[in-house]
């Protein structure tokens, strides 16, 4: 192997990405002031908002990256990663239009025809269409390959959906989901073959969607039931049978950006402001320590969009930058919870308790949406095998 | 992908290791300084690159100064380029100082209790964990006076010298100084600059961790190719695979953000005293981290005194706490990051637009 495993080149932000990252923070700063959302933890899977998602595509600042003639601005990865970690750290709600944005809506513009791309992307820019991900059922979580969810041909050529999936975040605020089925019968010698994409519109006859509580008791997850669902030929999602390599192409988009570690960033922003305040030695430890981790997942993971600009699929350093990441956050919460917590009401930080409760109810799913931790080290170790 | 300048100086620099060692009868791993290979390595210019020609570097650029340093540490070689050239020589360079002969390299010597009195141009006081001043022609000494802090270059023979070492067996020495330093040997250092000295030390020891990390992996990952047990290579089990894809993903972040700090010391001065103390302190975490899953993987055989990961491990464990550790340099970045208005701004940079709080 070479001498370096994974070495990929540093990024600069250009003045363009600059530029727009005081936009965002005016907005933002605009939005604190009016009271246009409270930030929160964990706001990319919780905070669904969808007069904010509105606001952020009038904004141009969904679909940022896409063609301008489907709604798009055409602007760089970096630059989408510019806005993004804006809205993270700012604990803002992007919830109902984060998997649109960030795959579904990608995953279109690369495998969809004309019509799909017309029919769906503007739409999602504009921040009035939403999506689930269809992937994971009752009996193929890790193990995808083993979904059986399956669509079969009917007479006038349209696709009839039958099976269930689940872990489907926010698919009751969602207008479509891309599902991932059987569009042939399993073939033991070669599990990743006949499975298709469909863009799946949730108001269909047939769909059933059942929430799940999560710990903290909302129901941001659910079970999505097709029962004979009937799905017009034209939401075919790329090619019959690709759908394997249509979903790992999506992979890396889904697993390198900054919520794989900034689930937690509003509680330590909260933290800060506690340590601002007590300036205790042991408090500002663990916050230059917390800082520093967090700065090394931000250099890997700006480093993997700056692959993804040059159409690269760094699906390596992606599954690197989700398992490390996720162990922050994880680490973050325990650590916090640990480090004093103030008395409600004592002013500076007075936000922390509240937070710190939702983030450690949140945080088992941190290293399991996405792909578990264990999958995405077993994709790193191949990945070094051919290194 | 295409060579780039770096990539050629590692590739000479390995090239020259070897060749030094392998007109050896017996590899020196360990010892003092490696006086023969700092010869060749000063001969074809490597000792002084990224030191402006004009006052008798090299040239060339920080870059490629750290492209000597990372090979030469995972050479573990016996030759501190490293406080030579990114240090001591920076030093003199910034006060427009001629370089000495590049023969015997330069050594940095900083500390608390060293004092400098411009009057009587006297330097005084001691410092313990010194980088190879014992080999050194000469000392750049860092010493506070009255107001500010001065840089004075003095003959290593001047000093008192007592021989010591870090648990890799590098040499780390306790200087003792009084002396009177010759006028044209000393100059006042900008505000700014000893925090500067420091920061560079840090990203020296970060960028070393780093390479010594990926050299690890790599030998590591080679090991579990080749060692069977239970009629299998040790890669076929899942914990040691995923062992090793937990060092890896330690070696790729360390390596980004200490190359972020060699980045920011050039390209961004206001955010590099953040960048450089998170990469030494995320370079101290994974080269503890690394050093025990190294370990645990070798089995008893890297235990022993013969095997020659050992010369890696101790250097991850001696550098983790040089140059200030995880926990000094959390605090100082805890502290530095509390003088400021919010996190977010301050991790990341650009224009602050404070909302009402």
């Amino acid at each position: 192997m070479a001498t370096s495993a994974i070495d990929l080149p540093r990024v600069i932000m250009t003045d363009a990405a600059e530029a727009l990252r005081a936009e965002v923070r005016e907005f933002i700063a605009s939005e604190l002031a009016t009271g246009g959302f409270r930030p929160t933890v964990d706001s990319w899977l919780s905070g669904v908002d969808p007069a904010f998602s509105k606001r952020l595509g009038e904004r141009g600042w969904l679909g940022m990256t896409w063609p301008a003639r489907y709604g798009g601005q055409e602007r760089s990865t970096l630059e989408r990663y510019v806005v993004i970690e804006e809205l993270l750290a700012a604990g803002a709600p992007v919830a109902a239009h984060w998997v649109a944005d960030r795959q579904s809506g990608s995953n279109i513009l690369a495998f969809g025809s004309d019509h799909l791309k017309e029919m769906i992307l503007p739409r999602i820019a504009a921040g009035e269409c939403f999506f689930a991900i269809g992937m994971s059922e009752p009996d193929a979580g890790s193990d995808l390959a083993s979904i059986r969810t399956r669509a079969r041909r009917n007479a006038d050529g349209d696709w009839v959906v039958s099976g269930a999936k689940i872990w489907t975040s926010n698919a009751q605020h969602c207008h479509y989901a891309i599902v991932l089925v059987r569009t042939a019968d399993k073939d033991d010698r070669n599990r990743h073959a006949g499975m298709s994409q469909l863009v799946v519109d949730l108001a269909s006859d047939g769909i059933a969607i059942n929430p799940i509580a999560i710990l903290d008791g909302t129901q941001h997850l659910n079970e999505v039931v097709f029962d004979d669902v009937v799905v017009p030929a034209a939401m075919l999602l790329g090619t019959e049978g690709d759908g394997w390599r249509q979903v790992t192409a999506e992979l890396a988009h889904e697993r390198s950006g900054p919520e794989r570690f900034m689930s937690t960033f509003a509680l330590l922003e909260e933290y800060f402001q506690l340590v601002r305040a007590t300036a205790a030695s042991d408090q500002l430890e663990l916050l230059g320590m917390l800082s520093a981790r967090f700065l090394a997942l931000r250099e890997l993971s700006t480093r993997v969009a700056g692959e993804l600009d040059r159409g690269a699929l760094p699906n390596v350093a992606a599954a690197m930058v989700k398992d490390m990441g996720t162990a922050f956050e994880v680490d973050s919460v325990d650590a916090l919870s640990t480090a004093t917590v103030p008395e409600r009401g004592a002013g500076a930080g007075d936000g922390f308790p509240d937070l710190l409760r939702l983030a450690q109810l949140h945080a088992p799913g941190f290293t399991l949406r996405g792909g578990t931790n264990e999958v995405l080290r077993s994709i790193v170790y191949r990945g070094l095998e051919g290194a | 992908m295409t060579k780039t300048d770096a990539d050629v100086i590692a590739e000479t620099i390995a090239q020259i290791v070897d060749g030094v060692r392998s007109d050896r009868a017996a590899p020196e791993l360990d010892g003092g300084f490696d006086a023969e290979l700092w010869l060749v390595l000063a001969s074809s210019g490597m000792t002084a690159v990224g030191v402006d020609d004009a006052l008798g570097g090299s040239g060339g650029l920080a870059q490629d100064a750290v492209a000597v340093v990372r090979a030469l540490a995972r050479a573990a070689a016996h030759a501190p380029v490293a406080e030579h050239a990114m240090a001591a020589s920076w030093l003199l360079e910034s006060v427009r100082r001629e370089m000495p002969s590049q023969e015997r390299p330069l050594a940095i010597v900083t500390g608390p209790d060293l004092r400098f009195d411009p009057t009587t141009r006297l330097l005084s006081g001691s410092a313990d964990s010194v980088p190879w001043a014992d080999a050194a022609s000469g000392l750049v000494v860092v010493a506070r006076a009255e107001h500010g802090s001065w840089v004075c270059l003095i003959e290593a023979a001047a000093a008192e010298i007592v021989p010591g070492t870090n648990l890799a067996g590098e040499s780390r020495c306790a200087v003792v100084l009084d002396v009177a330093v010759e006028a044209g040997d000393a100059a006042p250092l900008d505000a700014g600059q000893p925090e500067e000295v420091q920061a560079r030390l840090a990203l020296i020891r970060a960028t070393q961790i780093a390479a010594v990390v990926d050299e690890t992996l790599r030998r590591t990952l080679r090991y579990c190719d080749e060692r069977a047990q239970f009629g299998r290579t040790l890669n076929n089990f899942q914990s040691t695979r995923d062992a090793l894809a937990e060092l890896a993903g330690e070696a790729a972040v360390v390596s980004a953000l200490a190359d972020r700090a060699l980045g920011d010391l050039t390209t961004d001065r206001e955010r590099f005293p953040v960048t450089v103390a998170a990469a030494k302190i995320r370079a101290s975490l994974a080269a503890r981290r690394t050093a025990r899953l190294a370990h645990q993987l070798h089995g008893a055989i890297g235990f022993t005194r013969e095997h020659p990961l050992r010369l890696l491990t101790t250097r991850l464990w001696a550098w983790s706490n040089e140059a200030g550790n995880e926990r000094e340099w959390s605090q100082w970045l805890g502290r530095h990051l509390v003088s400021q208005e919010r996190l977010w701004t301050t991790l990341v940079g650009g224009r602050v637009f404070a909302p009402d709080r």
